[in-house]
């Protein structure tokens, strides 16, 4: 061991610039791993979080079946009269619509700053509490100030403190239902306890209390209600936000908020608190009898468990996405290692005959391999974290997410790194420990075995066409699903990899005349190079091939969602989105002169036996949009792709019926004439499916609105039945979307201000245009795809070290033939070009490789989006990313290799001469 | 103590077969100088590594002081190495990257010796080789005889019964060579032990107390040196030769 250890130093530290080329392969994937890890451990937690502060520290939840409903307040003192009960506490949620006065200093003519008022509005979550009670079921972690006390008295929490303090903060990533309307200098009054002064001389005075005229403890805040007058609010402690974003809230007694939403005598839900040792579940299960029908009592844990099993499975995608970054990792350290063993077979048969063991000879290889591999870990996990960090930190104002450390993340991440390093060193060990003392000593040069180049062929063969079976041989999404991510992404990925051997010969025969006299040089010299070590080059491009096959495949499933997906989808002209919207809101809608016809809408999340998603793994629920079947066609011209429309229309209007989404058809997993069976709070019904159609996207809009449903209820797709049905067999009316048709003669920004500014106080999460949603979707995948392209740039960065570890070991082994191609009249610049046009070669081998490779991922991602979420997707190659892909690749493998050429450039013929041959 | 008999050896060499050794037998019973003489392509170097232990003949037998090499596993063969064998090339074969001490410490590392231990006799060996000062010189910083020197010293570390020494002067000069030779022979009366060494140059045979000469694969004359000068021990390996 200590042998091994002595000469694994030894030979680290013998070529220190080649030594910290392969660090830093593994140092770069361990800070992306890391990175990620930590970005979305964080994100994950504060889900968590927010799903807690959700559903507080209660073992059980009472409310109503169905979305917007209420108890009835007396219902409290029923449930505190269980035995099983140990504390019981309602909750009252409604909307607030919150106004603020602030004052600002604006620049008069004469130099100085007059005070003016700027409103501010905002619409909030409000959540009623019981002061009593917050020290054993805290909804509210206080920053500053105190708890409310009287029913005019409220709680802010910090981001509602911003939104109400800065006209022009910037709407963030992800803002979603809340918006600033915009403000107006008319001058109605302050409403600050303390408003400051009417003119102000200087302007460093004037940004100063601009900067600090926000609202703050001990100031007021207006209500604003629907067609009364406001109510004036005093500020009483300031809370901290609820992880991630999305809703902002505001905290009253129960009693002030039941009367301001007038909701008195009602709650929201109410959470139990169950005595020591009783099992929640079996005290749901003996109380559920007792209650009245619509009433639901669950446990929290089956509301969390679905959001587990969802977390679960993005961390599963965290590991596959992991594995093969460090799968890409060794290959390159392999590569490199190899590329040593070989050039030092002389010094390995000396050690031979000196009587080191076979073992000794691999065990100093893997030891290299595990040290690379935990210095890279020892380095890159700590730039990960901070590199995080500094993500979450930008985005802190649309994710307010704390930074976490996740531990099995971060052990994934070095457990990686070392195995990167370990799998790396593994080939080169078994080649060292192979080392026949007097062939390793003896001066001969070997000429590759084409055996070995068929081989490599064959195998790589196998690992693509395995891959291409998985996907065209497999139907059923779990299969399909299970055995892409253990047998065909590995398939896929080494498949390529051990392609590139023979690619690079085929590149070097056919392309390599042309390379040659881009490059100026003699036809033979540059094939010669390539055909003696075609395996060194091969699997260097196989490792810069990865970040052009992910670029590819990225890009060419993203412009499929866009092109088959969501360009697809006619969105409705116009929408509002809320809580619990009333008739009365539809009506004065109606009323409007640009609105011509709405339709109110409700939106279920239900469980379907038929669920997309993958068991075990995802727990999918389906969005159930009910609406008034005559309106509602009458408005929507929905694209039918199954089924009569009359007789659907006469089915819809009878009740029992539903239209189910393409989705489900193209999935395989219902079509017309079938039976959707739906469930929600342990209600259960069937559904006779009598057509299917393209979505007009009303789900999508409601999804993209409703933050905290999406942690819980993750619904893909949707079914549409009728309101009735809704309400008769869920117990579930409550309008959470209006859909409106517009005159075609207003703007679509005219008709959304005014509705905005109209529906207010009527407790609306936001209005919008289809065209607007539609630009926000898109652009918010575009955005991903730029992201997720960054991640392909820095897998082409990382397999750069690979390229210049190669370039360099290279020249260093042919420094001496090189001396006497100077010595025979070669030119630096000569040699200078042949270093480069063989980084040209493997570059085009590269091109090759990544290009098939991500277009086979890319197919790969258009079958399962098909057996998983019944998207019908066409993967059309996309000339653009795939040509910036070839000139990165280019531009990354030259940019490796030019340092080396130049300094081979600079160098004496003498120097190259006098160097020890082989 | 050193027994070769019928030993027969071939390789494959480009897509052809060469008979390198053709029952060649040769016995050495006491410790001493002793050189393996003949022309480029007799099989000398063959015979060498056969003694080395670093192959195996096709046929013959090969012991040393009761030891068969001939039918010894890989194992073995390289545990024989390290301990019971030294092995001077004429390429040194230095590891560029040590220090002279740690080449010489070499064998001694790989055989899990004491740190301590091995870095006393090697620098005992360095000193007793008129290498003082050079310990911590790498190899690009010595001469050629003084890399040979630091080749000898790692050879002996382990006081090895037997010293194989293939054509250690070849990329010397004369008076370097020279020196070397008388080396040798100081060595082996020393320590008692048998040193064998592969030449072509009669000037360096003359140092040994018996040469063989070896002739397209097998030992055609021994000839003992005493008495003889350079000059008498060249004409009688001509006549060997010519004999043959």
């Amino acid at each position: 061991m200590r042998a091994a250890w002595r000469l694994a130093t030894s030979s680290l530290f013998e070529r220190p610039s080649r030594t910290a080329l392969l660090t830093a392969v593994v140092v770069a994937a361990a800070v992306l791993i890391a990175a990620v890890g930590v970005a979305f451990g964080s994100l994950n937690h504060a889900v968590r979080q927010r799903v807690a502060a959700m559903v507080g520290n209660a073992d059980l939840v009472l409310k109503r079946s169905g979305r917007g409903q209420s108890l009835d307040a007396a219902l409290l003192d029923r449930v505190r009269g269980w035995p099983e009960t140990r504390l019981a506490r309602g909750r009252l949620s409604a909307p607030l619509a919150l106004r603020f006065r602030r004052p600002v200093w604006s620049p008069e003519p004469d130099g100085s700053f007059k005070r003016s008022t700027l409103v501010l509005s905002v619409s909030a979550d409000g959540v009623g509490i019981d002061p009593a009670l917050e020290r054993d079921l805290p909804t509210l972690q206080l920053l500053e100030g105190r708890l409310p006390g009287a029913d005019d008295e409220i709680v802010l929490d910090k981001a509602l403190v911003r939104r109400l303090s800065r006209p022009e903060a910037r709407l963030g990533l992800g803002e979603v239902g809340i918006r600033l309307l915009g403000g107006s200098t008319r001058d109605v009054g302050p409403m600050k306890a303390d408003p400051g002064p009417e003119r102000i001389p200087d302007k460093a005075q004037a940004d100063r209390l601009n900067e600090g005229a926000g609202i703050a403890v001990g100031d007021w805040v207006e209500f604003a209600r629907f067609r009364a007058a406001p109510v004036r609010l005093r500020v009483v402690g300031v809370a901290s936000s609820p992880p991630l974003g999305g809703s902002v809230t505001g905290y009253m007694t129960m009693p002030g908020l039941a009367a301001l939403s007038s909701r008195q005598g009602r709650l929201s839900q109410i959470d139990v608190v169950v005595r020591e040792g009783l099992d929640p579940t079996a005290v749901a299960d003996r109380r559920r009898p007792d209650l009245d029908e619509g009433l639901s009592l669950q446990t929290t844990q089956l509301i969390t468990s679905g959001l587990d099993r969802n977390l679960r499975a993005n961390q599963l995608g965290f590991f596959v996405a992991s594995t093969m970054a460090f799968l890409a990792a060794s290959f390159i350290i392999m590569t490199g290692l190899a590329t040593g063993v070989t050039e030092r077979q002389r010094e390995l048969g000396i050690l031979r005959c000196l009587g080191a063991a076979r073992r000794t000879l691999a065990g100093t290889q893997l030891l290299v391999g595990g040290l690379i591999g935990t210095a890279g870990a020892a380095v890159g996990i700590p730039i990960g974290v901070a590199a995080a960090w500094l993500i979450l930190d930008h985005f802190r104002d649309a994710l307010d997410a704390d930074v976490i450390l996740p531990p099995g993340r971060l052990a994934f991440a070095f457990a990686g790194a070392v195995g990167a390093g370990l799998v790396g060193a593994a080939w080169p060990a078994w080649q060292a420990a192979r080392t026949a003392p007097l062939k390793a000593m003896s001066v001969r040069s070997v000429p590759p075995s084409r055996r070995t180049l068929v081989l490599l062929a064959a195998l790589g063969a196998l690992g693509v066409l395995t891959h291409l079976s998985i996907i065209t041989l497999l139907d059923d999404a779990d299969t399909l699903f299970r055995t892409y991510v253990a047998l065909g992404v590995p398939s896929i990925m080494s498949g390529y990899f051990l392609l590139g051997a023979p690619v690079v010969v085929l590149v070097a025969r056919l392309g390599g005349p042309t390379i040659a006299r881009i490059f100026a040089l003699p036809r033979r010299l540059l094939g010669r190079t390539i055909a003696a070590t075609p395996f060194r080059f091969g699997f260097t491009a196989g490792a810069m091939m990865l970040g052009l096959a992910l670029m590819v495949a990225i890009w060419t499933q993203g412009g499929a969602v866009l092109r088959d997906w969501l360009d697809k989808i006619e969105f409705p002209d116009a929408f509002v989105v809320g809580l619990n919207l009333t008739p009365e809101s539809q009506r004065v809608l109606d009323e409007l002169p640009f609105v011509r016809r709405t339709c109110a809408i409700s939106i279920q999340p239900v469980r379907s036996q038929r669920s997309f998603g993958i068991s075990g793994f995802t727990e999918i629920n389906t969005s159930f949009v009910a609406f008034e079947p005559e309106p509602f066609f009458e408005m929507v011209r929905l694209s039918w792709v199954k089924g009569d429309e009359a007789y659907a229309r006469r089915r819809l209007a009878e009740g029992g019926a539903v239209l189910i989404a393409r989705e489900f058809f193209t999935a395989g997993k219902l079509g017309v004439g079938d039976t959707f069976i739906a469930t929600h709070n342990d209600r259960t019904h069937s559904f006779e499916v009598v057509g299917v159609v393209s979505s007009p996207g009303l789900e999508l809009v409601n999804d993209f609105f409703k933050v905290e449903e999406r942690f819980t209820e993750q619904t893909v797709h949707a079914v549409f039945g009728s309101r009735r049905d809704l309400r008769e067999k869920f117990g579930s009316d409550a309008i959470g979307l209006i859909q409106i048709d517009l005159d075609d003669a207003v703007s679509d920004d005219e008709a959304i201000a005014t509705i905005r500014e109209v529906l207010l106080p009527a407790g609306i999460l936001d209005a919008g245009s289809g065209r607007q949603i539609k630009r926000q979707i898109t652009g918010i995948v575009r955005t991903s795809l730029v992201i997720s392209s960054s991640v392909a740039a820095f897998a082409m960065f990382i397999a750069c070290f690979g390229v210049a570890n190669l370039i360099i070991a290279g020249v260093h082994a042919r420094r001496f033939e090189f001396g006497v191609l100077r010595a025979l009249g070669a030119s630096r610049g000569l040699l200078a070009r042949l270093v480069l046009a063989e980084a040209a070669v493997i570059a085009v081998a590269a091109g090759v490789l990544g290009t098939l490779m991500g277009l086979q991922g890319a197919l790969g991602g258009t079958r399962l989006n098909r057996a998983i979420w019944g998207l019908e997707l066409d993967a059309l190659p996309p000339p653009g990313p795939i040509a910036i892909g070839w000139l990165a690749v280019f531009l990354f493998t030259l940019g490796a290799a030019g340092p080396t050429a130049a300094a081979l450039s600079r160098k004496r013929p003498r120097e190259l001469l006098g160097s020890v041959r082989g | 103590m050193l027994d070769v008999r019928e030993v027969h050896k071939a390789y494959r060499l480009g897509g052809r077969t060469v008979q390198a050794l053709r029952g060649a037998t040769l016995s050495i019973a006491e410790p001493g100088f002793y050189a393996i003489m003949g022309r480029s392509g007799s099989g000398k170097s063959t015979l060498l590594h056969l003694l080395g232990a670093l192959d195996r003949p096709d046929a013959g037998t090969i012991t040393i002081d009761g030891e068969s090499l001939h039918d010894m596993g890989e194992r073995r063969a390289t545990l024989y190495r390290r301990r019971r064998i030294g092995i001077v090339f004429q390429q040194y074969n230095l590891i560029p990257t040590l220090t002279a001490r740690e080449n010489v410490e070499l064998p001694g590392l790989l055989a899990g010796e004491p740190a301590d231990a091995i870095a006393a006799r090697a620098r005992a060996l360095l000193d007793r080789l008129q290498l003082q000062g050079r310990h911590e010189h790498r190899p690009d910083a010595l001469s050629g005889g003084e890399q040979q020197r630091v080749a000898i010293a790692r050879a002996l570390l382990f006081e090895p019964a037997l010293l194989l020494a293939d054509e250690p002067t070849g990329n010397l000069d004369s008076s370097t060579s020279e020196h070397l030779w008388t080396l040798l022979a100081e060595l082996a009366g020393e320590r008692r032990m048998m040193v064998v060494m592969v030449t072509h140059e009669p000037a360096a045979a003359i140092h040994c107390r018996r040469i063989f000469v070896l002739q397209d694969g097998a030992i055609r004359d021994t000839i003992d040196t005493e008495g003889l000068d350079a000059g008498g021990v060249a004409a009688r390996y001509q006549q060997s030769v010519r004999a043959a």
